[in-house]
């Protein structure tokens, strides 16, 4: 009889175990995938970044993160993405915010700096403007670059914000050689500052 | 201590064990998962052809964070039965990179890398040999037998997006019979 009993108490906490592990584990990849990823990110002021992404090495929940938020990203070894979703602050990006981003143009081939809504989407505007790269963007005499983040028309190289209510901003280098091919080195590097100006 | 204390804690230990399986698996699952729905959802066109992409707007949502700076061209390489040669003229910034099924992306090659132009590359599965007999094209093996190539050039400015466009359409893919 109590043998019985235990194959039902067993049998209960397996039951148990499978319907409720199933849904935890379920619901938990989400967020471990982005506490695994975020964890593993280089960071260098607002910017972040992680040189597994697109590696046939990276751990299932990196790989996991980039499939749900940027599928077919390339391996660090050809360009490297870095993301800005805060200002040098640590303050998120709002829509209807100004933002200053400067400074020294990055040691890359080709780079270009991209900003996109709360959605990972171009912002619609009428100038048909969503980024400004190493060959179309003025530079400054001093070679360095100033970009204005706005919802209204500013001087110079303007990146209009539309109607975003959050902003993320995007910096890709390529042919960039061995100039932040390591963590030390982007850790280490002078990337651009992003700077609130003011709020509407 | 009752009786059922330790019963409690069985299924509390039982119910993280799973949750940690579970979690994992469907990790490793994702890629592949959204890799295929992107293709039949998304890039559902004929297989191992390119797919010449228009410059990317503010209309452009098939993958977040596109690069409006770039054009692309994509071609869906199902390699299981014969290999594929693929052409594609360099221009100022061109690559092509190739993504396995589970979004691996296992072969990259830049315009300052390539050894010829228009460069020239044969994809084959993993479990054919395959020697090039013209000697000019690189010979990849394919982390899956199928998956996706992405060519991307950048567009300097808008003057230079005509040309662009023409080298564009030269891409050629073709099953080595």
């Amino acid at each position: 009889m109590t043998d019985i009993k235990t194959i039902y108490k067993v049998l209960i906490v397996a039951a148990i175990a499978l319907v409720a592990g199933t849904a935890i584990g379920f619901v938990t990849v989400n967020p471990v995938a982005n506490l695994v990823t975020s964890g593993s990110n280089i960071k260098n002021g607002p910017w972040s970044t992680n040189l597994a992404f697109g590696s046939t090495g990276a751990n299932p929940y990196v790989k996991a993160w980039i499939a749900e938020n940027g599928l077919m990203a390339v391996s660090s070894s050809l360009s490297i993405y870095l993301a800005a979703y805060t200002d040098d602050n640590g303050q998120p990006l709002a829509g209807n915010c100004d933002y200053l981003i400067q400074g020294p143009a990055p040691r890359s081939g080709y780079w270009n700096i991209t900003v996109y809504n709360e959605n990972g989407f171009l912002i619609a505007n009428d100038q048909n403007r969503y980024s400004f790269s190493s060959t179309d963007i003025q530079f400054e005499p001093d070679g360095s670059f100033k970009i204005y983040m706005s919802r209204t028309q500013k001087q110079g190289n303007w990146l209009p914000t539309g109607n975003a209510k959050t902003l993320n901003v995007y910096l890709r280098l390529h042919d960039s050689g061995t100039a932040y091919s390591t963590a030390a080195a982007l850790k280490a590097a002078q990337l651009p500052n992003i700077v609130k100006e003011g709020c509407q | 201590m009752k009786k059922w204390m330790p019963w409690i804690g069985w299924t509390l230990l039982a119910t993280i064990v799973v949750a940690v399986i579970v979690n994992l698996i469907v990790a490793i699952n994702i890629p592949t998962a959204i890799m295929q729905e992107t293709i039949n959802k998304k890039f559902n066109f004929p297989g191992n052809q390119w797919v010449f992409q228009p410059p990317i707007t503010d209309q452009s949502t098939d993958v977040v964070r596109p690069a409006p700076d770039d054009i692309y061209s994509l071609c869906v390489y199902d390699v299981s039965r014969y290999p594929l040669r693929v052409t594609s003229m360099t221009s100022q910034y061109w690559t092509i990179s190739a993504f396995a099924m589970n979004t691996d992306n296992f072969f990259n090659l830049s315009s300052s890398q390539a050894k010829t132009n228009p460069a020239e590359i044969v994809l084959v599965s993993k479990s054919m040999i395959y020697k090039d007999p013209t000697g000019k094209a690189q010979v990849v093996t394919a982390e899956s037998d199928k998956g996706i190539l992405m060519i991307t050039m950048v567009i300097p400015n808008q003057d230079a997006l005509p040309g662009i466009l023409q080298i564009q359409k030269q891409t050629t893919a073709e099953l080595v019979k």
